[in-house]
C-alpha cells in the first residue's frame, strides 16, 4: 500500500507543479476557458486520487476549492486577483498536506479553515454550502479528434493577390497536429522559374478536435485562387475500432491513385512496395511520402485517443542510469568487435560486425533519449518565483520564457536549477530597476527578465535576459583591485571584466538585500556550471540590460565524436562541433608558416597545431590535416597528424588527480583498449585567441 | 578527404522576399550556367517568404540535375519552421548547416 501512497504523491507533486503554471498564466488571460477547465481538471483529480485512499483533510479541502472552479467553469465566478492568490494560495497548502496525507496536524488543519473562510468571503457562504452537498460529476467531455487531408493546390498566380502562404500554413498548424507533403513535379529548372510564380501543392495532415468548417475559414480568402479538398480520413471511434495501421498500399487505393490490380500485382515482389510502386511509373515519390505521412499520422492518432494512459511508464532514475552505463559498455565493446573484424578477410564476421554497430547506435540513441528531458518544466518554475519575488521588492516584472522544448540529460537539468535561481534572483533585485526609475529613464514601469534556450551544435545555450540597469564596467573594475582581484595593469575584455562577477565574495551591491547582493551565489554558479562542463559568457549595456548565456553540454554520457591523431597519442574532437575536415600539405604549410591562418570558404580561419598545444615532439608527417570546428569562440582550425573516422564516444571522468586538466573534457577507451582524450574546444580555442592577441598576430 | 575548391558563396541579405528575388534568381541562374558549387549562407536573413524557399528549391534541384555541390549553411530556427510548414526539410535541410557562425 505504501508504494501506491508513493505513486499518489508523486503524481500530486507533477500536478500542483502544472497547477502553478496554469494559474501564472490564468492571471495573464483570466478569459482563457480552455485555463479555467485546466486548472479544475487538476483540482478534481487531486481530489480523487487522495478519496482512493481516504486522505479526508485533502478531500474535504480540495472539494471547497473545485466548488469555486467550478463556479468560475460555469461564469458564476470570474477570475479575480483574489481567487488567483487563493488558489494559489491553495495550492501550497495541499502541497504540505500531501507530505503527511493520513495524519494532517493541527497547523494543518487550521490553514485548511483560514483558507476556507477567505474564499466563503469571496463566493458567499450559501453558495459554497450548496455546492458541498452537490453530488460530484464527471465534468469532462472528451472531444473528438479527426484526421484531415487537404489537398491544396494554389494557382500559378495566388502570389499576385498578396496572399502569404507561411501565414496561411501558420494558420493551418495552430489548429491541431499539423504535417505537411509538398508537391514539387511541377518546379521548372532554376533558369525557367519566375520567382512570382508558385509552383507546388501541397497535402496536409492535421488531426484536431475543430469541426470541417474551421478548416474551410482557413481558406477563405484564397478560395478563388486554388483548388481545395479537404476529407476526413478518420475519426476517433473508426481508429479505436481498427486493429493495424492502415496499409500503404490500401491508402494509395483509396485516394484512387492506383488500382487494386495494381497493388495484387506488386504486393509478390520483394522491394518495399513503395519503391515498386514508383519503379513502375505508376506514383510519383512525393506520392509515396504523402502516403507515409497518412500513415504514420494516423498511427500517432489512433495512439493518442487510444493509448494516452498507456504511453508512459514511471522508472526509477537509477534504473536508466544503469542502463546508460550497460549501453556504454556495449558501445565500447562493439568498437572492439569492430577493430577485430577489421583485420580478418571474414564477410560474415563483418556483417555481424556491422549489423551489431547499427543496433547499438539505435539502443544507444533511444537510450540517451530516455534521459533527455525538455527544459521548459525547470522553467516554468521561475514564474512563481519572479512574482512573488517582484511584488515583495514592489517590483514589476514579466518573466517571458522561449525554448521550453529544448532537451537536456537529466542529470544537467537537475543541477542546472540552483543557478538559475541565483541568476533570477540577480536580474530581479539588481539588473530591473524599481518602477519611478524606470520610468524617469524612459523605459516602461514593467521589466522584463527572458528565459530561452536553444541548440548550438552539440550544447545547449541557456540565456538569462534582463531589461535594467546593466553592468557597471567601471565600478566591477575597481571593486576587482580593490579586493586584489586583478592588479589593474592587464588588458580585460570586456567579458573577462564582467565575468569578475563570478568570483568568491564579490559584489558591487550598495545594500545587502535578503534577496542578493552578499557576492554569495555568482561564484557557486560559476562552479556549478563549470562542473557540468559548460561556461559562461556575459553581455552587457548600462542602461539596457544584461545577458547571461550559459553555454551546456546535451549530454554527459556518450557523444559522437570524430577520432583523430597526433604522433602515438588519440583525441576525440565532439563530432557536432565539426564543420570540415582538408588536408595541408608542404606548401599550404610554407605559405601559411607563422601566420596561424587559413583560407576557408574565402574567409581567413585561425587555427592551432594539436602538437604545439601538447608539446608533441614526434615526426612531423607530409600531409596534416585541419579540422574546422565552431566553437564559441567562433570558427577555428584545429591541426592534427591524421583524421581516422567518427567514433561514438562514451565519455569516462579522469579521477579525481586529473578532473581539473585543463583542455581535456575526459577520456574514452577505444576498440583496442587504448585510450584518447576529449578535446574541450572552447578552452583550446580561448587559449589560442589569448596567444594570438598576445603575439600580435 | 580531399581539398575541395572554393565555392561561389551568396550571401543572403536580413530580407530573402518576393520583392528582391529578380536579382537572386539572376544571380543563382548565372552560377548554375558556370558550373560552380555553390554555398548560400543564411547567417544574416531574418527574413524568408515562401517565395525566397521556392527559389532554393529550384536552386538545389537545378544543382543536382548538373551533379554541382550545394550547401544552404546558418539557417535560423525562424527559416526552419518555415522550411518545416511548406513540407520541405527533405528538399531543403538534408545537409544543411543550423546555427550561427
Amino acid at each position: 500500500m505504501d508504494q501506491f501512497k508513493q505513486v499518489f504523491i508523486e503524481e500530486a507533486e507533477e500536478l500542483l507543479s502544472s497547477l502553478e503554471d496554469l494559474l501564472l498564466n490564468l492571471e495573464e488571460s483570466p478569459q482563457d476557458h480552455e485555463l479555467v477547465d485546466a486548472v479544475f481538471r487538476v483540482m478534481h483529480t487531486i481530489k480523487g486520487s487522495a478519496a482512493m485512499f481516504d486522505f479526508r483533510g485533502i478531500v474535504d479541502f480540495t472539494h471547497v476549492v473545485e466548488s469555486v472552479l467550478d463556479n468560475v467553469r460555469n461564469g458564476i465566478l470570474v477570475v479575480s486577483k483574489e481567487i488567483i492568490d487563493l488558489t494559489l494560495q491553495s495550492r501550497d497548502h495541499i502541497q504540505n498536506m500531501i507530505a503527511s496525507p493520513s495524519d494532517l496536524t493541527p497547523e494543518l488543519s487550521k490553514e485548511s479553515e483560514r483558507i476556507i473562510k477567505e474564499f466563503e468571503k469571496i463566493t458567499g457562504k450559501e453558495e459554497a454550502h450548496q455546492k458541498e452537498n452537490e453530488e460530484d460529476e464527471e465534468h469532462e467531455e472528451s472531444e473528438k479528434f479527426r484526421l484531415y487531408r487537404i489537398k491544396f493546390t494554389p494557382d500559378p498566380e495566388i502570389l499576385f493577390s498578396g496572399t502569404n502562404l507561411l501565414a496561411l500554413f501558420e494558420e493551418l498548424s495552430s489548429l491541431g497536429e499539423f504535417s505537411s507533403i509538398a508537391h514539387t513535379k511541377n518546379l521548372p529548372p532554376l533558369g525557367d522559374i519566375n520567382p512570382e510564380h508558385c509552383y507546388l501543392s501541397w497535402e496536409f495532415f492535421i488531426t484536431t478536435t475543430e469541426s470541417i468548417d474551421s478548416i474551410k475559414d482557413v481558406f477563405i480568402f484564397v478560395e478563388a485562387y486554388c483548388n481545395l479538398d479537404i476529407t476526413i480520413i478518420s475519426d476517433e471511434s473508426e481508429l479505436l475500432n481498427e486493429i493495424d495501421d492502415p496499409k500503404l498500399g490500401e491508402i494509395l487505393v483509396n485516394k484512387g491513385i492506383i488500382s487494386s490490380n495494381d497493388l495484387d500485382g506488386v504486393l509478390g515482389k520483394q522491394k518495399p512496395v513503395g519503391q515498386i510502386m514508383i519503379d513502375q511509373g505508376l506514383v510519383s515519390e512525393s506520392d509515396i511520402d504523402s502516403a507515409l505521412e497518412e500513415q504514420k499520422t494516423e498511427r500517432n492518432l489512433r495512439q493518442k485517443v487510444s493509448g494516452d494512459k498507456d504511453s508512459s511508464i514511471r522508472v526509477k532514475s537509477d534504473k536508466l542510469d544503469s542502463l546508460v552505463d550497460s549501453v556504454g559498455e556495449l558501445v565500447t565493446a562493439q568498437a572492439r568487435l569492430s577493430q577485430i573484424s577489421s583485420q580478418y578477410e571474414d564477410a560474415s564476421l563483418k556483417a555481424l560486425a556491422e549489423l551489431i554497430e547499427r543496433l547499438s547506435t539505435e539502443l544507444r540513441d533511444n537510450a540517451m533519449g530516455l534521459r533527455m528531458v525538455p527544459i521548459g518544466t525547470t522553467f516554468s518554475r521561475f514564474k512563481r518565483l519572479v512574482r512573488d519575488l517582484s511584488r515583495t521588492l514592489g517590483k514589476e516584472i514579466v518573466l517571458v520564457t522561449s525554448g521550453g522544448e529544448t532537451e537536456l540529460d537529466k542529470s544537467v537539468i537537475e543541477k542546472l536549477n540552483d543557478p538559475l535561481v541565483h541568476l533570477i534572483r540577480n536580474c530581479i533585485d539588481h539588473g530591473i530597476e524599481a518602477p519611478d526609475d524606470r520610468l524617469v529613464k524612459g523605459k516602461g514601469a514593467e521589466g522584463t527578465v527572458t528565459l530561452s534556450a536553444g541548440y548550438s551544435g552539440a550544447n545547449v545555450v541557456i540565456d538569462i535576459i534582463d531589461d535594467g540597469a546593466g553592468l557597471n564596467k567601471d565600478r566591477i573594475l575597481s571593486k576587482a583591485i580593490e579586493k586584489g582581484l586583478v592588479t589593474g595593469d592587464e588588458s580585460l575584455t570586456e567579458n573577462e571584466i564582467f565575468k569578475l562577477i563570478l568570483q568568491p565574495g564579490f559584489s558591487t551591491a550598495a545594500a545587502v538585500t535578503d534577496v542578493s547582493g552578499r557576492g554569495v551565489g555568482m561564484d557557486v554558479v560559476s562552479r556549478e556550471i563549470e562542473s557540468l562542463g559548460g561556461s559562461i559568457f556575459i553581455r552587457s549595456k548600462e542602461g539596457e540590460g544584461t545577458r547571461i548565456s550559459l553555454n551546456l553540454p546535451l549530454t554527459l554520457a556518450i557523444i559522437e565524436g570524430l577520432l583523430v591523431r597526433n604522433g602515438d597519442n588519440k583525441f576525440v574532437v565532439p563530432l557536432a562541433s565539426v564543420q570540415a575536415c582538408l588536408e595541408i600539405d608542404e606548401n599550404d604549410r610554407e605559405l601559411h608558416r607563422d601566420k596561424r591562418l587559413f583560407e576557408f570558404r574565402g574567409k581567413m580561419l585561425p587555427y592551432i597545431r594539436l602538437r604545439e598545444l601538447f608539446l608533441d615532439k614526434s615526426k612531423l608527417p607530409e600531409r596534416e590535416h585541419l579540422v574546422v570546428t565552431q566553437t564559441e569562440n567562433g570558427i577555428f582550425g584545429i591541426v592534427v597528424d591524421e583524421v581516422m573516422g567518427d567514433y561514438q564516444t562514451v565519455i569516462k571522468n579522469l579521477g579525481r588527480l586529473y578532473k581539473n586538466l585543463p583542455l581535456i573534457t575526459g577520456a574514452t577507451i577505444l576498440g583496442d583498449g587504448t585510450m584518447a582524450l576529449i578535446l574541450d574546444l572552447n578552452k583550446i580555442t580561448t587559449l589560442a585567441k589569448v596567444e594570438t592577441t598576445s603575439t600580435g598576430i | 578527404m580531399g581539398r575541395k575548391r572554393n565555392p561561389t558563396v551568396f550571401k543572403i541579405a536580413e530580407q530573402f522576399t518576393i520583392k528582391d528575388m529578380a536579382k537572386y534568381h539572376k544571380d543563382f541562374t548565372k552560377a548554375v550556367n558556370e558550373e560552380r558549387d555553390i554555398v548560400v549562407d543564411l547567417n544574416t536573413t531574418e527574413t524568408i517568404d515562401f517565395s525566397g524557399l521556392q527559389l532554393l528549391l529550384g536552386l538545389k534541384k537545378s544543382c543536382k540535375e548538373k551533379n554541382l555541390d550545394i550547401s544552404l549553411e546558418n539557417i535560423n530556427e525562424g527559416t526552419i519552421k518555415k522550411i518545416k510548414l511548406c513540407g520541405l526539410e527533405n528538399s531543403l535541410l538534408k545537409g544543411a548547416s543550423h546555427g550561427s557562425i
